[in-house]
């Protein structure tokens, strides 16, 4: 056979119908399966990672001072808020949840303060293993990813895909098309709703409904309990001194014109003796608190928080999301820590 | 810009509406391609634009130079130039670090201890690609095979076209500047048929290649994965499987995407999996690359007229630098080298009178040929995709049954990569003496837009992470 370059050329043929039948083949499935998903319990959701935060830590500047607010923490808080509701409830408010599933904040939260520009407000949700050495840096892989900088094209594509799959059912990265294929053939069935929800502004929801709650809260206490017999906490003195460094960062913050609220999200009582086991509160947060010239708030102690149940012992599920929203707005309100809405 | 983005479906038609909808002229058309093209290179980091537009001169310039000198010194010196120029960026960017670090290990085995300033120099997407473009046209009008292009304007346009820009087709300027002399228009039909291909390579790539092959792929190639027997099997067919639906997917995005401006573009691959045999196998896997190097390395070199010890070095030369030319890393020269060592063996065994054993035009002949030829060719890959080269030499212990002990299990999702690549290998074999398209020109209507509507939905609910095209970082 000789060596040559044969073109690819287009065959005569009623291709422009056909594609068209295709493409209304093809909508037409995709609208089927959108309404099946739907019916089904499923709700769209979006991928989250270093890239879908870059684009929303972006977005933390604003025109004036506090007119920004802020979340950052772990998988708590950001199950927890409802930001739509809180712009709603707060008109010309910005607000951003910037919180990571599983890691720790404060490489996040330096950033912020060593970042001349923003003046917003933060809510730093903070829990005492977060400021242990092994888990300190956890969020700075999505630092340095937003502090490198994306092509403008590539933080147009992610913020078309944020959007869609926030829209879509069917574009979720839980039902790709391998996932369904794989739950089909090893039970025989349609994936079930997947238990946490992503919306396009990364704010997420859990629906304990969809999950085994009292599961989770053992494997979770297990799995941490292992953890830090292999890696105990820090001492008091070194825990707080670590702790009084963040804050002083906050200072920062605050005076550019912003704030800084170090917040302990509430949990049960269950899971509150776990924590208090290992860092005793009264040793470790207690003392920081008193020290802190950042306001520093635990929920337990704020009663119309507490109040909120968490079916897995920490976190919140999505049917109580607007209800904790609503109260944490209260109480940034009533420390000052928001201008009141309209400016009443 | 990736063809599998969302920019580029809003960037495609805004350059087809522009294309067909705005009164511009042929010349003008041609011009609105050309800076089209340089927005879609451009959007990935634009300064490198700059390399680009210095190809673009200095061949333009050279090229004239050569057809006007009218003494033979004069043709080669402008030759130097522009291969000075070209493979002097190809080598500062491509290959300065490689070289680099192996300077510092020789010197280190004669006992000077070396230490350059770390060499942190990106690699221009795409430079490999329009680098031979631009040479082989160079070379053409040296070699008296063609004359220099008349316009500046069309010589830009044939380097920049967006759809061959970055991954190829390499296209030679002697087949596509003649299609730059009348204007093209697609009609209805036509530009159906491009876009039905653009679909089937996207298919290729995102369903094929980065949802079925990858997961498979990453999860046996990563550095702590110790495969055993299965896993590294698996793995590397995977491998097999996702170069080809990645690779393949993108010159047949390219094909159709220049259908929908009216041009043609050169076919890149014709069933490679269902080759009997080595010199088959590069009739059949990027062809232009290996009508490039046949046209420009190989047979200047001398080709297959010398003595059989002559062609042979000539082959394992060709293969070497054709493995070079797809990375700066000892495990691609081994890659080429190992082609080239193929190629050998197959024209010696040729040469013997076993090769004209009836045997071998036998169905069982055909495909034990076909079986040892796809095997040698994922041993081969195994180089191509491995970290480096002890770790491609712990793959292939494990190929060969002697993986340590504790050697993992290929991953769960290694049943759909099986499945896709045994399709893939069938498909391949029967369509072997035709090509997907010229299938589908026959097929029942019927069946065509049904798989084509199977393609699009599969496309559009495999959302995924952010693979870029494995030949970018060519």
């Amino acid at each position: 056979m000789p060596l040559a370059m044969q073109h690819v050329h287009a065959p005569a043929g009623p291709w422009r119908e056909l594609l068209t039948a295709a493409a209304a083949g093809a909508l037409l499935l995709l609208i089927g399966a959108e309404s099946g998903w739907r019916a089904l319990d499923h709700e769209p959701s979006m991928r989250d990672d270093p890239a879908a935060w870059s684009v929303r830590r972006a977005q933390v500047y604003g025109a004036a001072p506090r007119d920004r607010l802020v979340f950052l923490g772990s998988s708590r808080i950001q199950l927890a808020i409802d930001t739509g509701l809180l712009r709603q409830a707060f008109p010309g408010l910005g607000v951003e949840q910037l919180a990571v599933e599983g890691r720790s904040p404060v490489a996040a939260f330096l950033d912020l303060a060593a970042d001349a520009r923003f003046d917003g407000v933060v809510v730093l949700e903070l829990q005492p293993d977060d400021l242990e050495p092994t888990r300190a840096g956890q969020q700075q892989g999505y630092v340095d990813f937003f502090r490198a900088g994306q092509p403008l094209e590539r933080r147009i594509e992610r913020r078309i895909e944020m959007e869609l799959q926030g829209r879509l059912v069917f574009a979720s990265p839980e039902l790709r098309l391998p996932r369904v294929l794989e739950s089909l053939l090893r039970h025989g069935a349609l994936p079930l709703p997947y238990q946490v929800t992503t919306y396009p502004d990364r704010s997420r929801a859990d629906r304990f409904e969809f999950a085994d709650a009292a599961g989770q809260r053992r494997k979770r206490m297990a799995r941490d309990a292992e953890d830090y017999a292999k890696d105990p906490p820090s001492s008091a003195a070194d825990w707080q001194a670590r702790a009084l460094r963040l804050a002083q960062a906050g200072e920062r913050i605050a005076a550019r014109g912003g704030a800084v609220l170090v917040f302990r999200m509430p949990v049960d009582d269950d899971r509150a003796a776990f924590e208090e086991r290992w860092y005793p509160r009264a040793q470790y947060w207690s003392g920081f608190a008193a020290a802190s010239r950042v306001k520093v708030i635990d929920g337990r102690d704020v009663v119309e928080l507490a109040g909120v149940p968490t079916p897995d012992g920490s976190h919140i599920d999505a049917r109580d999301r607007q209800e904790f929203t609503l109260r944490l707005a209260r109480l940034l309100l009533r420390e000052g820590l928001l201008p009141a809405p309209g400016g009443a | 810009m990736l063809f599998n983005s969302f920019t580029f479906l809003m960037f495609l038609a805004a350059v087809l509406g522009a294309y067909y909808l705005l009164p511009l002229g042929w010349r003008g058309q041609k011009v609105m391609l050309t800076l089209a093209s340089f927005l879609f290179y451009a959007a990935w980091n634009p300064p490198f634009v700059l390399l680009l537009w210095i190809s673009t001169v200095v061949d333009w310039y050279a090229a004239r130079g050569i057809a006007g000198a009218a003494k033979p010194a004069s043709k080669r010196l402008w030759l130097l130039v522009t291969l000075g120029v070209n493979l002097g960026l190809l080598g500062f960017f491509k290959y300065g670090g490689f070289l680099l670090e192996n300077f510092v290990a020789v010197a280190a085995s004669v006992g000077v201890a070396y230490a350059p300033p770390a060499w942190d120099i990106i690699l221009p997407i795409g430079i490999s690609f329009y680098t031979f473009q631009t040479l082989s046209y160079t070379l053409d009008v040296y070699r008296g095979r063609m004359q220099p292009a008349d316009s500046f304007f069309d010589y830009a346009f044939f380097v920049a076209f967006f759809p061959q820009l970055v991954a190829g087709p390499i296209v030679r300027a002697a087949e596509f500047l003649p299609q730059c002399l009348t204007p093209k228009r697609a009609d209805g039909d036509q530009l159906a048929w491009g876009l039905m291909l653009v679909v089937v390579g996207l298919f290729g790539k995102i369903v094929m290649a980065d949802g079925l092959f990858a997961p498979v792929v990453e999860a046996v190639y990563a550095p702590g994965f110790t495969a055993g027997f299965g896993a590294a099997w698996i793995g590397t067919i995977a491998f097999a499987g996702q170069i080809f639906c990645d690779f393949a997917g993108y010159s047949t995005v390219a094909c159709g995407l220049a259908l929908c401006f009216g041009f043609t573009l050169p076919r890149n691959f014709r069933h490679p999996y269902a080759a009997l045999g080595f010199s088959d196998f590069w009739r059949r896997w990027h062809i232009s690359l290996s009508t490039w190097l046949r046209d420009y390395l190989y047979i200047p070199l001398g080709g297959s007229r010398g003595s059989a010890a002559a062609t042979e070095r000539n082959l394992m030369l060709t293969m070497l630098l054709g493995g070079l030319w797809h990375g700066a890393s000892w495990n691609f020269v081994v890659w080429g080298g190992l082609h080239g060592g193929f190629l050998v063996a197959e024209r010696r065994l040729r040469a013997t009178r076993l090769a004209d054993a009836a045997l071998w035009q036998a169905a069982a002949g055909r495909a034990f040929i076909g079986v040892l030829t796809f095997t040698a060719v994922c041993i081969a890959w195994v180089f191509f995709r491995a970290d480096d080269l002890p770790h491609s030499m712990r793959l292939l212990s494990a190929m060969a049954g002697a993986a340590p002990a504790g050697g993992a299990e290929a991953p769960d999702a290694a049943v759909w990569a099986a499945l896709g690549a045994t399709g893939l290998i069938a498909s391949q074999v029967l369509m072997r003496d035709t090509a997907l398209d010229q299938v589908w020109a026959r097929a029942p209507r019927r069946w065509v837009a049904a798989s084509l509507a199977a393609m699009l939905v599969a496309i559009a609910t495999m959302p995924g992470e952010d693979r870029a095209f494995i030949y970018f970082q060519f």
